[in-house]
């Protein structure tokens, strides 16, 4: 059922991170709903399961777009290692904990990505300020996303039975 | 317990070390499967989003609309008296042709496409998602068009779907050639505007197109055409990509660099035409 319910979020996470549009004055942002989907297992979950969430969320964030396989997937797991590692030390069933590290895994996966790009052959072209407007606006939709998320998948697997207790 | 920390550390630097340096063939196999999978849901989403969007538009503007038909009507109404008119010159065209021996006229071949997804799912790229692939015909590097000018160049193809570089991404490049001047220079996507109209119904405002290190003795006017050249191997000559807007010189004075609209409109695309090639036929 844990599957089950992994593999619905970021499908439906996916599907409405390719609907929602890029807002451009923010340097064409957008919600990262499959991020918070990883930060989501990474509080809550054991660490197997975290670093699963991770890989399956950035490769498919990598297939809708041209970055090359486990780029992001690489950034979000690196992120869901440092919360699951720090993760006792902090007020993990507080929104405001939520939704800090939403921004910043939203802020770090960005930086991670142009700073991935900058060493491959790809390149985005994009000035150094747009990248910057981009990291921060990523951040600011993940401060108001990651909360949202976070009480779906929550609210999911106290429905199918499986309580928050009984995962961790 | 120590021994399996380091064994799960181990494990996964070596899955991170196999999947970024996957083969091509291995890594595009991957995109396709994941690619596919997600196409039908979207294709899905987004026409129902377009419906409801259409509905919910056309019952908020219903005057709007009635006169939107009326006007229509009129222009149709228009338009059929001069095809009246056109007939007789069309024929009399086809007669002095055939007598020139100059029917070979070079068309394209295209494949309608709708538009499934648009923009990549983080913003990085300026990107559309189409509901046709390798089964229709389609490859990396075609042309994509509209009626009204270039929209882009298809990237990644899997048997359902095709995703779209549109002309406004930073790193699109298409070498042109200034329709009255003649001179001829290389194009790339201006990115997006942060000004003006962004909703749910607009992809984009894209930024103008920018041509560098155009001669400065070159008389480029503002308003000049801008048509694809056909150098470069993917787009064919004489395609629309937009118009001047405004020439400068750079810095040093030594060159210019022309600003360029595009024509198609690019934030509102909901289907295209992908170039399979080209066909010669009698006109």
């Amino acid at each position: 059922m844990t599957a089950a319910i992994l593999i619905f979020l970021l499908l439906v996470g996916a599907l409405i991170q390719g609907l929602i549009p890029a807002a451009a004055w923010l340097g064409l942002s957008k919600p990262p709903i499959l991020p918070a989907v990883a930060l989501y297992y990474a509080l809550v979950h054991p660490r197997g399961l975290a670093v699963t969430a991770a890989i399956l969320a950035g490769m498919i964030q990598d297939t809708m777009s041209l970055f090359p396989v486990g780029t992001s997937a690489l950034c979000l797991v690196v992120f869901a290692l440092f919360v699951q590692e720090t993760r006792e030390t902090m007020f993990r069933d507080s929104v405001l904990t939520v939704a800090v590290l939403g921004a910043a895994m939203a802020a770090f996966t960005t930086l991670g990505l142009y700073g991935m790009l900058s060493l491959n052959t790809l390149s985005v072209e994009m000035p150094l300020w747009w990248v910057a407007l981009k990291a921060g606006g990523n951040a600011l939709f993940g401060l108001g996303v990651a909360p949202v998320v976070w009480w779906v998948a929550d609210t999911l697997e106290r429905h199918v039975g499986l309580t928050t207790a009984e995962v961790r | 317990m120590r021994d399996k920390n380091f064994l799960f550390w181990v494990i996964l630097a070596t899955f991170f070390l196999v999947l970024l340096n996957l083969p091509p063939a291995v890594s595009s196999s991957l995109r396709e499967f994941f690619r596919e999978s997600m196409a039908t849901y979207q294709g899905g989403v987004t026409r129902l989003m377009s419906g409801v969007q259409r509905t919910s538009s056309a019952v908020g503007n219903i005057t709007e609309v009635i006169q939107e038909r009326d006007r229509l009507d009129r222009e149709a109404a228009v338009l059929r008296a001069r095809l009246r008119t056109l007939e007789p010159l069309a024929r009399e065209n086809e007669e002095l042709r055939t007598q020139l021996d100059y029917q070979k006229r070079v068309s394209l071949k295209t494949v309608a496409c709708e538009v499934i997804a648009r923009d990549d799912g983080y913003g990085w790229w300026q990107t559309l998602r189409l509901d046709k692939g390798r089964k229709h015909g389609l490859t990396g590097n075609m042309p994509v068009i509209t009626p009204d000018g270039v929209v882009g160049r298809t990237t990644e193809v899997s048997d359902q779907t095709c995703d779209v570089l549109l002309i406004s991404d930073r790193s699109f490049k298409v070498s042109v050639r200034f329709d009255q001047e003649g001179s001829f220079g290389i194009l790339h996507g201006g990115g997006v505007s942060l000004r003006g109209v962004h909703s749910t119904g607009v992809l984009c405002v894209p930024g103008p197109f920018r041509v560098d290190y155009l001669r400065k003795d070159l008389a480029i006017q503002a308003g000049e055409r801008v048509m694809t050249s056909g150098l470069g191997g993917i787009f064919p000559p004489g395609l629309m990509v937009g118009r001047v807007v405004r020439v400068t010189f750079d810095e040093t004075g030594l060159y210019q660099h022309g600003d360029v609209e595009p024509v198609a409109d690019l934030g509102r695309l909901r289907s295209v035409l992908v170039v399979t090639g080209q066909q010669s036929g009698d006109q």
